[in-house]
């Protein structure tokens, strides 16, 4: 999955006029089918890559709009994209159902992706697996920076918008896990 | 990262394949009204491991007294403590033991003049002049109280009752801190507030190096924390400190003493290329010290044959030794200006003090370098208003700002700014990562196996500067075996109870855990001493 790198600019009069329509959603649940509209592609796209199967991620992203209308009405509006809360429910569902144990986290990825991650360390005359091992021995919120930046080429402003953080941060936090893996790859260059 | 698969070149959906899956009306079907907002599932901590409980999470308070018999502390320094007993009267700030609250340092400044206070903790800020106002907004000139305190880690978290969680997508998630404040102003005991458009640009000393936390101001009547968009980058001021004693032999002025012409003076003839110092202001004389206990006008009248200059154990003092043929005297002098040349050297020394404040300050801007504009501007304005002259205000009996900050032992200052009083925290939302592996049945006892009525808990990692309270409804704890966790109950009777983690490691299903109780104060420090912050 492709990042369009433009979804995640909103302009304030895009963001205000969001809030009127979260306004409207939260007199009228009905009203709430302007926002999932707005929203499911996007959300399913997110679920789909953390996933095994097609039906689990229409399942959870079903769970994901179901929870954001039950707590609409504890939302508030702080100036930053809607999509910014569905992003944050749609991990936390991730997370549960690969906590419960009855569904497994998937990382999905192009073999392009890798190649462009072997460029960012220096390494590129090493293979996709040994990349892939590198990866499958980082934590969770580091290889969830990988997949945001490298699988799915998410600029940091959207990653921030996503993980709630700031860009600035992001990108610190994304070199850092650059640096870990190369030294998991190198550890002599270390 | 564990239990996860890793799925190469899998195709990808198309948006009509994804629309197949998209039925509005089927969701709404599902979703079902939100029970009670006090009603919560449980919660957990992070991978550390962190014990926590299934619970009713209406936010807990301990019914303390209101009637405060606290005892005032007055530390060395421009600063005095004052005990805090207001906060008991809001609603969503309510200190668990009302004697032991985190008391305020309480700051004199003229609210006319560019004010820099350098707190006992480290943290540096500056109220530039003209920024305060009255309730209706109106500038305050003269003498204010300024009152600050931190709150450095889970214990002064613990004992200050400020909540420390943030709601967000209807999930209430704890903080981690890397340093919380709270400061207010008051003019003639009345409260005033920063005027419009103004700041207080702080220099905050912070606990933890990370530089992944966020900025936040607190409703203190509701209790609900928002989020600052300000970004605040982290600097190490031990490398600035390093660079600063890079710098250590610039000269420092000295200022200039007036004669006082009661005293006894000698004019001496010195070669100044061994006390360039004393060249420093025209018309230097010396005064003899009131220490020389022997010191006898007669040796006007001698004829002596020798005088050397040399320096004195006491500080800007000098031993002149007078010699003659058959005898020599020891005198402690002091370089003082005549009458006729003060004024100018009076001007010389501002001239060159301000020169020198400013080289100083140059060499030790912590942010020097860094790509915050805000932060280098908010570090560049509090070295410049030090660097002229301006009213510094030590908590810790003197110092640079840096040394205060060394002595008080984090490394690292955060930079922002305030625009309103208030409590602000550099906080990061703990993400749940590991469920609780174990529960137990909880049934709460002393040392001595004696029950002890609990309805209220507080846990804390040690490893992270975070606290949560629960209200224990059901009699069950559920927890991370190996977590540092520590555990810890305010009794009503005002004992505290302490779980060791050690003994969350020993403890089995359905187990009892057992509590060490201590009294409130000795409690605290078992606290302070258990987390490793005195």
């Amino acid at each position: 999955m492709k990042s369009n790198s433009t979804e995640h600019h909103f302009t304030k009069k895009q963001i205000l006029s969001e809030e009127e329509d979260i306004r409207k959603a939260k007199k009228n649940l009905k009203d709430f089918e302007v926002l999932y509209n707005r929203y499911y592609i996007r959300i399913f796209q997110f679920i789909y890559q953390r996933v095994q199967t097609e039906n689990q991620a229409a399942d959870l992203t079903s769970e994901t709009f179901i929870k954001a209308m039950e707590n609409l009405k504890s939302y508030k509006f702080m100036g930053l994209p809607f999509a910014s809360w569905l992003f944050r429910i749609a991990r936390n569902e991730i997370y549960l159902q690969h906590k419960k144990g009855n569904k497994i986290r998937q990382v999905n990825f192009q073999t392009a992706d890798i190649n462009s991650i072997a460029e960012e360390i220096n390494e590129p005359n090493n293979s996709t697996e040994i990349l892939i091992d590198a990866i499958k021995k980082l934590n969770s919120s580091d290889t969830e920076l990988i997949e945001m930046k490298y699988f799915e080429k998410r600029s940091y402003a959207e990653i921030a918008l996503i993980l709630n953080s700031n860009e600035n941060n992001v990108k610190v936090k994304t070199f850092r896990v650059v640096q870990k893996l190369k030294s998991i790859i190198n550890p002599s260059k270390k | 990262m564990k239990n996860s698969t890793y799925k190469k070149d899998r195709s990808q959906l198309s948006e009509n394949q994804i629309n197949n899956h998209k039925n509005f009306d089927k969701t709404i079907q599902n979703v079902t009204p939100k029970p009670n907002a006090f009603l919560k599932s449980f919660k957990y901590w992070g991978s550390g491991g962190i014990a926590i409980i299934a619970l009713v999470a209406s936010i807990h308070f301990f019914n303390t007294n209101k009637e405060t018999n606290l005892q005032q502390t007055t530390a060395k320094g421009n600063f005095t403590y004052e005990p805090n007993d207001e906060l008991a009267q809001l609603t969503a700030i309510k200190p668990p033991i009302l004697e032991n609250n985190i008391p305020y340092e309480i700051y004199k400044i003229n609210a006319s003049n560019d004010e820099v206070i350098t707190t006992k903790s480290g943290t540096t800020f500056l109220i530039k002049k003209n920024s305060l106002v009255d309730s209706n907004n109106n500038i305050i000139e003269g003498e204010v109280e300024i009152h600050y305190r931190e709150f450095r880690n889970p214990v002064d978290i613990f004992l200050s009752g400020i909540p420390m969680t943030y709601e967000t997508d209807g999930i209430e998630y704890p903080f981690e801190s890397a340093g919380m404040l709270d400061i207010k102003g008051f003019k003639d005991s009345k409260p005033i507030q920063i005027g419009k458009n103004k700041t207080i640009d702080f220099l905050f000393n912070s606990t933890t190096e990370d530089n992944g936390f966020d900025f936040f101001t607190l409703n203190k009547e509701t209790g609900v924390w928002t989020k600052d968009n300000q970004k605040i980058p982290v600097a190490n001021y031990q490398q600035a400190a390093n660079k600063k004693q890079d710098n250590i032999n610039i000269e420092k002025p000295i200022s200039p003493t007036k004669q006082n012409k009661k005293k006894y003076s000698l004019n001496l003839d010195i070669d100044k290329s061994n006390f360039p110092e004393l060249a420093y202001y025209e018309g230097t004389i010396f005064e003899v010290n009131e220490t020389n206990k022997k010191f006898d006008p007669i040796i006007y009248k001698v004829q002596w044959q020798d005088a050397e200059l040399s320096n004195s154990k006491i500080k800007n003092n000098y031993t002149l030794k007078l010699t003659r043929e058959d005898s020599s005297i020891y005198l402690t002098v002091y370089p003082v200006i005549k009458d006729k040349y003060y004024q100018q050297a009076i001007d010389k020394y501002h001239t060159e003090i301000s020169s020198y404040k400013k080289h100083l300050a140059a060499n030790t801007d912590e942010f020097e370098g860094y790509d915050n504009i805000a932060a280098k501007t908010i570090s560049q304005e509090i070295n410049e208003a030090i660097a002229r002259n301006t009213t510094e205000q030590f908590a810790n009996n003197g110092g640079s700002p840096i040394s205060v900050r060394a002595i008080a032992g984090s490394i690292v200052t955060r930079a922002f700014r305030i625009s309103s009083f208030g409590i602000a925290n550099c906080d990061m939302i703990i993400i749940p990562q590991n469920q609780p592996n174990l529960i137990a049945k909880q049934k709460t006892v002393d040392q001595n196996g004696n029950s002890i009525k609990v309805s209220n808990y507080n846990v804390a990692n040690p490893k992270k500067n975070a606290v949560q309270s629960f209200v224990n409804t059901n009699n069950e704890l559920r927890y991370h075996r190996n977590g540092p966790s520590v555990l810890w109950f305010v009794s009503d009777n005002g004992l505290i109870g302490i779980a060791y983690p050690e003994e969350f490691k020993k403890i089995k299903k359905s187990e009892t855990l057992v509590f060490h109780t201590f009294p409130s104060q000795k409690g605290i420090e078992e606290l302070r001493e258990l987390m490793a912050y005195k």
